[in-house]
């Protein structure tokens, strides 16, 4: 079984919780609990007293049968360890991700290619980085000012390259996942 | 089905101040008022974000990724989890998108 990091151990305790308030549910059981109850007795008490004045709150506990409600965590088949697993599975394939981007890199299957009168060039103001589309990935000059920047745009697009590859949508949360992993690598965070 | 056409990114050019125009905008491709726009920004006040540009009518659009402008804030009704580089998410909800996207215009540039 794959073992998650600690960033990975923390996010399974807490999707765990989660998942166990999420599908909580409270059971009614008939349980004996004690109960409190008050009565009002006459100060001077006689027999067909009418006044009732300076009466005494007498307290007593009794015990009786009730349906009391008890909640139930659960209700969800995973355990700890299943969350853990899962964790650690998404851990190895962010790294994964990053090690494909930089093989990628290496082994010269990506490319960076810069057009001018691009997109990118008309409002390289506040957006200069990459376009993807089916058949190109294009890089702008801003996606170069950090190694990081670069590697995160790189991941990014590969990662949108290889589902298209594969025939599918290229959906934007993976790909920012590897974008993020690979620059938390190049960062030394891994 | 989607097609690739440079000049779909004209479409930026509608945001750039002065603004003239509210969206739809007209398509820079086929010249249909059917051009739309999106911006994504990854994580709350990060500067990393996705933006579509694309028109309902010629099925042309663009995808990058980059810095989202400052003044951009993400519609909720659209879900990260469904976007993808075709914008076939983003047309189901395109009214809803000009709509927020005029309305961020009209807030930060105050001109449509």
């Amino acid at each position: 079984m794959a073992i998650a990091g600690i960033r990975g151990i923390l996010g399974a305790v807490t999707d765990y919780a989660a998942d166990q308030f999420r599908n909580a549910r409270t059971k009614y059981v008939p349980m004996e609990v004690e109960v409190e109850k008050v009565r009002y007795e006459c100060f001077n008490h006689v027999i067909n007293c009418k006044n009732h004045e300076n009466d005494i709150r007498v307290v007593t506990k009794e015990k009786e049968w009730r349906m009391v409600g008890i909640p139930e965590f659960g209700g969800s088949d995973k355990t700890l360890m299943d969350y853990m697993e899962e964790r650690a599975k998404e851990q190895i394939a962010k790294n994964t991700a990053s090690q494909n981007a930089v093989s990628a890199l290496e082994d010269g299957t990506a490319e960076i290619v810069t057009k001018k009168d691009s997109l990118l060039d008309r409002v390289k103001d506040w957006w200069n980085e990459e376009i993807c589309d089916e058949d190109n990935s294009e890089v702008g000059s801003d996606a170069l000012i950090s190694e990081e920047e670069l590697a995160n745009t790189i991941a990014h697009e590969l990662n949108h390259a290889r589902d298209f590859l594969r025939g599918g949508e290229a959906i934007e949360p993976p790909a920012y996942d590897a974008g993020n992993a690979l620059a938390d690598f190049i960062r030394g965070g891994r | 089905m989607w097609y690739d056409d440079s000049k779909i990114g004209n479409i930026l050019d509608c945001i750039n101040p002065p603004i003239k125009e509210s969206f739809p905008v007209k398509c820079p491709v086929c010249g249909k008022k059917e051009g739309h726009l999106y911006f994504h920004r990854y994580e709350k006040n990060g500067i990393r974000g996705g933006i579509w540009t694309w028109c309902s009518a010629c099925k042309c659009s663009e995808h990058a990724s980059g810095w989202a402008p400052q003044w951009w804030d993400n519609l909720e009704a659209i879900s990260f989890e469904r976007l993808a580089s075709m914008p076939d998410y983003l047309e189901e909800n395109k009214d809803c998108i000009d709509e927020w996207v005029n309305k961020l215009l009209f807030l930060n540039f105050n001109k449509i």
